[in-house]
């Protein structure tokens, strides 16, 4: 019992750690998706107002670097930025602007990409703090000149850890209701098998001749026995309560009349027609025990009869 | 055993071991026969016997069983007398 119940909380619990890795994995990506969908509209909306504002800005004469220094400033100070965003603005002239919401641990780790020119997507990993996702895009001017990068970086914690505490709490609970139902399963299951097995138990130990028992229970051979199978059959289809009454007539009938009257074989042969009448009785009794439905036609009867 | 040796003797027609244990188990639910267990023995394979009683109920239920098929065999014509 406890083995089984074992092996199944493993199973289940095996079960639940993979399909709630396959979700995380599948609601990261989502998230990843959502994230980079978010940071190439704000690249571009950064692209759009303040290269254009400056374009506007020079040629009425004004100086292109502090044209753009001033309007990149307006704009990360009046964008809705989302938790822990960073956007990072740094031009060829050297000077840099930082959103005002960065903090230092983030920063440091953008400042450390200044000066990469690879690969536009990246995924940072600080020493301290969160892992973050990072976009590049060099910053062009209305004629096209490159002025310098815009980065923009958005930690991955706060997602994963809401996604972790969803799915965690979701596993937990189904866990918990897989084990109780699973356990009262297998432990009705269990019962079933051990009642029928103590049934059966004394047929098995009275045909083997190695058993103690078998001699103290009857001092026969086995070819004067009942047959075996007969003898199960209808332990399967009798009401356990009734099932050694039945079974014991049956045995004393078979071996102090039919097998000394007629011989093995004909005492068998009434053993399994024995079994084969018994078979529609029985099911149907042991049905109606099932049902009440004995209980509810007498009910019936009885208020029939005004009783 | 004795319970279907009887019938089958009485009625002379054999009757199942599972029909007869399924009727005596609804009188008993019924109330009109009552039953035991008794001492489990080698013969028997070391099962115990079951002993059945019929109760007052039982025997008054009995009693109008017989009356009521009285009366209806009263209605049967009698048979010819041989001459």
């Amino acid at each position: 019992m406890f083995r089984l119940g074992g092996i199944y909380v493993a199973l289940v619990a095996t079960t639940l750690l993979i399909v709630g890795g396959l979700t995380l994995q599948s609601a990261r990506n989502e998230a990843a998706s959502q994230i980079n969908a978010q940071m190439l509209a704000l690249s571009r909306s950064f692209q759009y107002r303040v290269g254009d504002l400056a374009s506007s800005q020079v040629a009425s004469g004004q100086d292109v670097t502090t044209t753009i220094v001033s309007e990149t400033v307006n704009f990360l100070e009046n964008i809705p930025t989302s938790s822990g965003q960073i956007v990072y603005v740094s031009l060829k002239n050297g000077s840099s602007t930082f959103s005002p919401k960065a903090n230092t641990s983030a920063t440091a780790s953008l400042e450390r990409l200044v000066g990469n020119s690879g690969r536009r997507w990246l995924t940072v990993h600080p020493r301290r703090g969160d892992s973050m996702r990072v976009l590049r895009v060099p910053f062009q001017a209305s004629d096209g000149s490159v002025r310098g990068t815009l980065t923009i970086g958005m930690p991955q914690s706060t997602l994963d850890i809401g996604l972790l505490k969803s799915l965690a709490l979701g596993s937990g609970i189904a866990l918990a209701l897989a084990i109780l139902i699973g356990l009262a399963w297998i432990r009705r299951v269990v019962a079933s098998i051990q009642s029928l097995s103590s049934r059966i138990e004394p047929i098995r130990l009275e045909r083997d001749p190695t058993a103690s028992h078998a001699r103290n229970l009857s001092p026969t051979h086995n070819h004067d026995l009942p047959p075996m199978l007969a003898e199960k059959l209808i332990l399967l289809c009798t009401p356990p309560s009734q099932a050694q009454p039945l079974i014991g007539d049956l045995r004393e009938e078979f071996s102090r009349f039919m097998l000394p009257q007629y011989g093995g074989r004909f005492a068998r042969l009434w053993y399994w027609k024995q079994a084969f009448s018994s078979m529609p009785p029985l099911l149907q009794w042991r049905l109606t025990r099932f049902l009440y439905l004995g209980w509810l036609l007498d009910s019936v009867s009885r208020w029939l009869k005004g009783g | 055993m004795r319970v279907r040796q009887d019938i089958e003797q009485r009625a002379q027609r054999q009757a199942a071991i599972g029909a007869v244990y399924a009727t005596l188990d609804r009188l008993e639910r019924k109330g009109l026969v009552t039953s035991q267990l008794g001492e489990a023995t080698p013969a028997r394979g070391g099962r115990a016997k079951r002993f059945f009683s019929i109760t007052a109920s039982g025997v008054e239920a009995l009693q109008d069983y017989r009356t009521t098929l009285q009366r209806m065999g009263a209605l049967l014509p009698r048979s010819p007398t041989t001459r």
